[in-house]
């Protein structure tokens, strides 16, 4: 404890005075810092990834582009005359004559206009689209979600985040998304800065994040920074949009799958707003029309946001999203299917501050999460779990020429409980609190073409745990071997206290139960290390390939045992996941090409008494149910005349399960059975753990929309199908019942959109 | 370059007129759908393996007919009833005897159904015998069984204004089990029924052989059972090989070689030698029907 303290100051210690160097040798006499906001001027939106320039007409430019707040800044900046010029794609570009001196910090906030003008001549680049990538950081904005086929008239952050190498679901139900071999609990979803659990719906084309309610998101599949802590393999920041605060809009649609309406507009114009949102399933109901099948599910959500800004320093934003899922997976059996139902609830708010007279971006965040799990019959669940999470953070950044300074305090109160019906033997009912806090540091430095960024993160969970020191490392480097390529990497250690425990044996069930971690107070500790490069072969032509490692300690895994039963005990696996991904994206004009090919390998390794007995040794290395060795996602949009067709065809090699070697029943020996008389326990031999491989995936989905458009409102039709060719893609295997179950046939769909403004 | 060219500068070839090169697209892409719609999908679950058939239970010298349950490792939870495809022999390894086997479905607790194949061939105290299974496509399971000697009668001593009694079992070097059976009527209901109580458990050794103390009437109470008409003392001696059960947890007597004897296949069959008497204040059942409950073990 006194040497991580120590180490722990050592390494804060450390970053600062390194930061402290790297600037002292920058400070030039009085130099001013311009900072600021850019908008649309036409409903308030940020707009992320707008380039702000500075010309002094002599030494020539130097520049930022707004980050997911839309927040600019230039530091460093000699006392002068300069030409400011804020340019973004579709909108009219904003210059501004500025004599730079007289004050030190200087908020220039912008708001442009829309209009036809493009890109200046003039590009600070942006890290955008699928194949622009930095160290496992991709940023998604709302159009890149609207590309892929979805059986509704928007676009889906999940049906998405599917169609990316290296992101693995196990079917076309259920709502839970792999990231490079880690499972859905270890997955970090924020909305608006707060925590949210299961954000994605039961059928998987669909999550809490349409495209209409999206601003931009940001995707760390690995090697994320000392700002994110708490889960050990991925990150998913959603930012949402903010409503019009200049007019009122609203939308309604419907399709098979889901209808929704939206309404925003301004609470104070140009000063605050509302945004709200409501969809809601009924797949249900049209399913054996459409399909000729039973979809059982029920989903939905609700989102409201308000938000305000004084218009130059500072803005603030209440988010509430709730979400609901219920519904079964396997209907074709003869036992009543589980019915499983899922709530998420998230309450909170965020205000970006920007002091006047201060060089730091002042950011607070403060909300609460819960999500309530549920499997049962219908009419009585017997096991659920419920987790509970309220949290607050602080963050400081202060940008300098060439480097940033970041760093917070946050603090987390979780409550999780569970009742599970005797699934995992060695817990039943029981109920916890977990409070927790922690701070970080991050330093980005930049010299010419070379970025790098350590950081530490310290969480403590007084009573709990051992405190958890968590080094993290970013860098990126432009060799001037070919243009405007980028080499980038990322290594850190990550530590997870709060553990989703679900019944891995068995993909079909998409109960979690949360939980802090389970066997002997152990965290689950993951090391991550990735390398990769980008390279824009020409404007509208980008390349990239990365490549991971992610090894993973103390993972609970469930015990596997010969005696067919749900319950299961559970011990610790460690695991290790490997691979490289390749993309290439292609837009330009009406066409956009997108091909992304995975290769990943993950293995686990269990030690386990049983697998002794059985097999002759005790440590037994297996494939996961998630451990898909081939991805290949092709991607194809066109758009004319009002007219945009999107296709998408997906492959992934088959999944790995757990082959039987038959069904008996064992005959209790002591004291001896009377077996004229009683059937003794029904067991089932398994051949060694998930060594039989599920055929190949492939799907085709096509979308058609056409849209008119009127001086109030804007219409959009869309046709299409999922599954295209009928294929019958299995899901799972029941490991009880060794029956196949399938994923969704030939769906064709139809929806429409009015959008009214 | 010329927009009318193509990058090669050629002039693109006429495959035909729009229209027909539409339904020639159409009748390609349906091609290809149907074909990759076509591709192979099926899953077996199944592991082929040199397991065939689960066998359990015991062969009993001192009985005159044995029922052993025998499972073709089958594809499903749920028990099967129709004929089982497996010709069941027992060999005398002594003598080079044989003795078929016949086949039994039970209807049995929890509901469901399973076979038990049955012999009314004598076994003898002492000797080993092979049981072999096979199907008709050849595949083979079997076990060797080796049976106990055989051992004096149990006795029951129950001193004198005494609900206690001594059971003694002599010249026993294996017991594996000692039960109670009684038959009496359910409290609730008043069914008659029958309950067998292992003591087991609590048997001790005892020179050569084993005892256990035991208030027969009050343990019939505390099962719920009103009206007891008969009790009968069972004890069972396994012969040698059989598994220490008593210090294995069922997960890992679950697991298919742990105590398994049995050769391509799962299970155990044990030889046993018991002894049934009744108990000393309950001789004969009061209650007709509880002959054909208590009549066997």
């Amino acid at each position: 404890m006194i040497c991580s303290q120590t180490g722990l100051r050592r390494g804060v210690v450390g970053l600062v005075v390194i930061w402290m160097v790297f600037e002292a040798s920058s400070i030039s006499a009085q130099p001013v810092t311009i900072r600021g906001f850019v908008t649309d001027l036409s409903n308030g939106q940020i707009l992320p990834g707008a380039n702000v320039t500075l010309d002094d007409h002599e030494n020539g430019l130097t520049g930022a582009v707004t980050d997911g707040d839309g927040f600019y800044q230039i530091s460093g900046i000699e006392p002068g005359e300069y030409l400011l010029r804020i340019s973004f794609v579709g909108y009219e570009p904003h210059e501004d004559s500025l004599d730079l001196g007289a004050e030190r910090f200087v908020t220039r906030s912008v708001a442009l206009r829309p209009g036809d003008a493009a890109l200046g001549e003039v590009v600070v680049e942006s890290d955008r689209g699928a194949a622009r990538r930095e160290a496992g950081l991709q940023t998604i904005e709302p159009t890149d979600l609207a590309r892929i086929p979805t059986p509704d008239v928007s676009g889906d952050l999940a049906a998405y985040l599917q169609s990316l190498p290296g992101i693995v679901s196990l079917g076309d139900r259920g709502g839970r998304l792999y990231v490079r071999g880690g499972t859905p609990a270890q997955n970090l979803v924020l909305v608006d800065g707060n925590l949210i659990y299961q954000p994605f719906h039961i059928v998987g084309f669909f999550s809490a994040f349409p495209q209409d309610l999206v601003s931009t998101v940001d995707v760390l599949a690995g090697g994320f920074g000392a700002r994110y802590s708490g889960r050990i393999s991925s990150v998913i920041d959603v930012t949402t949009r903010s409503g019009n605060t200049s007019a009122y809009q609203a939308s309604a649609s419907l399709s098979p799958f889901l209808t929704g309406v939206r309404v925003e507009g301004p609470l104070r114009r140009g000063r605050s707003s509302f945004l709200a949102s409501y969809r809601s399933s009924f797949i249900d109901e049209v399913a054996p029309v459409i399909t000729g099948r039973e979809i059982p599910v029920d989903f939905g959500d609700v989102f409201l946001k308000l938000y305000r800004t004084d218009g130059v320093n500072d803005r603030c934003s209440s988010t509430m999203m709730r979400t609901r899922d219920r519904g079964q997976i396997d209907t074709d059996g003869e036992d009543e299917p589980e019915y499983f139902r899922w709530t998420n609830l998230v309450i909170g708010g965020r205000c970006l501050v920007l002091p006047a007279e201060s060089r730091f971006l002042f950011e607070g965040n403060a909300g609460i999460s819960y999500v309530g799990n549920e499997v049962g019959t219908r009419s009585d669940p017997d096991r659920s779990s419920y987790a509970l999470q309220l949290q607050s953070d602080v963050n400081f950044t202060y940008r300098r020429t060439r480097s940033e300074l970041r760093w917070g305090i946050f603090t987390r109160a979780n409550w999780t409980g569970y009742e599970l019906g005797g699934q995992f033997q060695d817990l039943d009912i029981d109920s916890d609190v977990l409070i927790g806090a922690g701070g970080y540091v991050d330093v980005e430095l930049r010299r010419r073409r070379f970025r790098v960024n350590p950081g530490v993160v310290l969480t403590a969970y007084p009573f709990f745990f051992s405190p958890s020191i968590e080094p993290r490392l970013r860098f990126s480097w432009e060799p001037n071997l070919l243009r405007g390529g980028s080499f980038s990497g990322a290594a850190g250690i990550y530590d997870q206290t709060l553990a989703g425990i679900s019944d891995e044996r068995d993909a079909g069930s998409l109960f979690m139960a949360w939980m802090p971690v389970p066997i002997g107070g152990r965290k689950s500790r993951a090391v991550h290390t990735l390398f990769g490069w980008q390279q824009p072969l020409a404007e509208w032509l980008s390349i990239s390939v990365e490549g991971y490692q992610k090894s993973i300690r103390n993972l609970a895994v469930p015990l596997w045992s010969t005696i067919a039963r749900f319950t299961t005990a559970l011990q610790l696996a460690d695991g290790r996941s490997y691979g490289y991904d390749g993309r290439l994206e292609m837009e330009r004009g009406p066409l956009y090409l997108f091909a992304g090919y995975g290769y990943s390998v993950t293995r686990y390794q269990a030690v386990q008494d049983n697998f002794g007995v059985w097999y002759g040794e005790p440590v037994q290395t297996y494939h996961p149910p998630h451990d898909v060795r081939h991805q290949l996602t092709l991607v194809a949009g066109y758009q004319a005349n009002r007219f945009s067709v999107n296709v998408q065809w997906q492959f992934g090699s088959g999944l790995p399960y757990t082959r039987a070697l038959g069904f008996d029943e064992l005959v209790r020996m002591r004291p001896l059975m009377d077996y004229r008389r009683f059937r003794g326990t029904t067991r089932i031999l398994f051949e060694r753990p998930y060594r039989g491989r599920m055929p190949a995936y492939h799907r085709l989905d096509i979308s058609l929309d056409r849209q008119f458009t009127s001086r109030t409102a804007d219409v959009t039709l869309q046709i299409g199908v999922i599954n295209s060719y009928d294929r019958a893609n299995i899901f799972y295997v029941d490991i009880f019942t060794l029956r196949r179950v399938d994923q969704l046939p030939l769906v064709p769909f139809a929806g429409i959109k009015i959008e009214i403004h | 370059m010329d927009p009318q060219l193509g990058w090669t500068g050629r002039q693109p070839e006429r495959v035909g007129s729009s229209p027909m090169r539409f339904w020639i697209g159409f009748c390609l892409w349906c091609a290809l759908m149907g074909s990759l719609a076509g591709c192979e999908t099926a899953v077996d679950p199944f592991q082929p393996s040199d397991r065939y058939f689960s066998i359990g239970g015991v062969i009993d010298a001192s009985v005159d007919t044995q029922f052993v349950r025998l499972t073709p490792l089958r594809r499903g939870a749920a028990g099967d009833t129709s004929r089982l495809d497996a010709e069941v022999t027992t060999t005398d390894l002594l003598t080079g005897e044989t003795a078929q086997w016949h086949d039994s479905v039970f209807s049995v607790s929890p509901s469901g159904f399973v076979h038990n194949v049955w012999s009314s061939e004598r076994f003898v105290a002492g000797r080993s015998y092979r049981f072999d299974v096979r199907d008709t496509a050849g595949r083979q399971s079997s076990a060797v069984v080796a049976l106990p000697d055989t051992f004096p009668d149990l006795t029951v001593q129950i001193p004198p204004f005494s609900s206690t009694a001594t059971i003694n079992v002599l010249d026993v070097e294996n017991l594996v089990d000692l039960r109670l059976l009684f038959c009496g009527r359910e409290q609730e209901g008043g069914r008659l029924t029958r309950v067998d109580v292992s003591l087991i458990e609590q048997a001790s050794p005892f020179g050569q052989g084993y005892t256990v103390r035991v208030e027969a009437y009050e343990l019939a109470r505390e099962m719920g059972l009103v009206e007891v008409s008969w009790i009968r003392i069972l004890a069972m001696a396994a012969g040698p090989g059989w598994p220490d059960f008593a210090n294995i947890d069922e997960e890992t007597m679950a697991l298919p070689d742990v105590i398994s004897n049995i050769q391509n296949g799962v299970g155990f069959l044990g030889g046993v030698m018991s002894r049934l008497a009744n108990w000393p204040q309950s001789t004969t059942p009061s209650d007709e029907g509880c002959y054909d409950l208590l009549r066997r073990w």
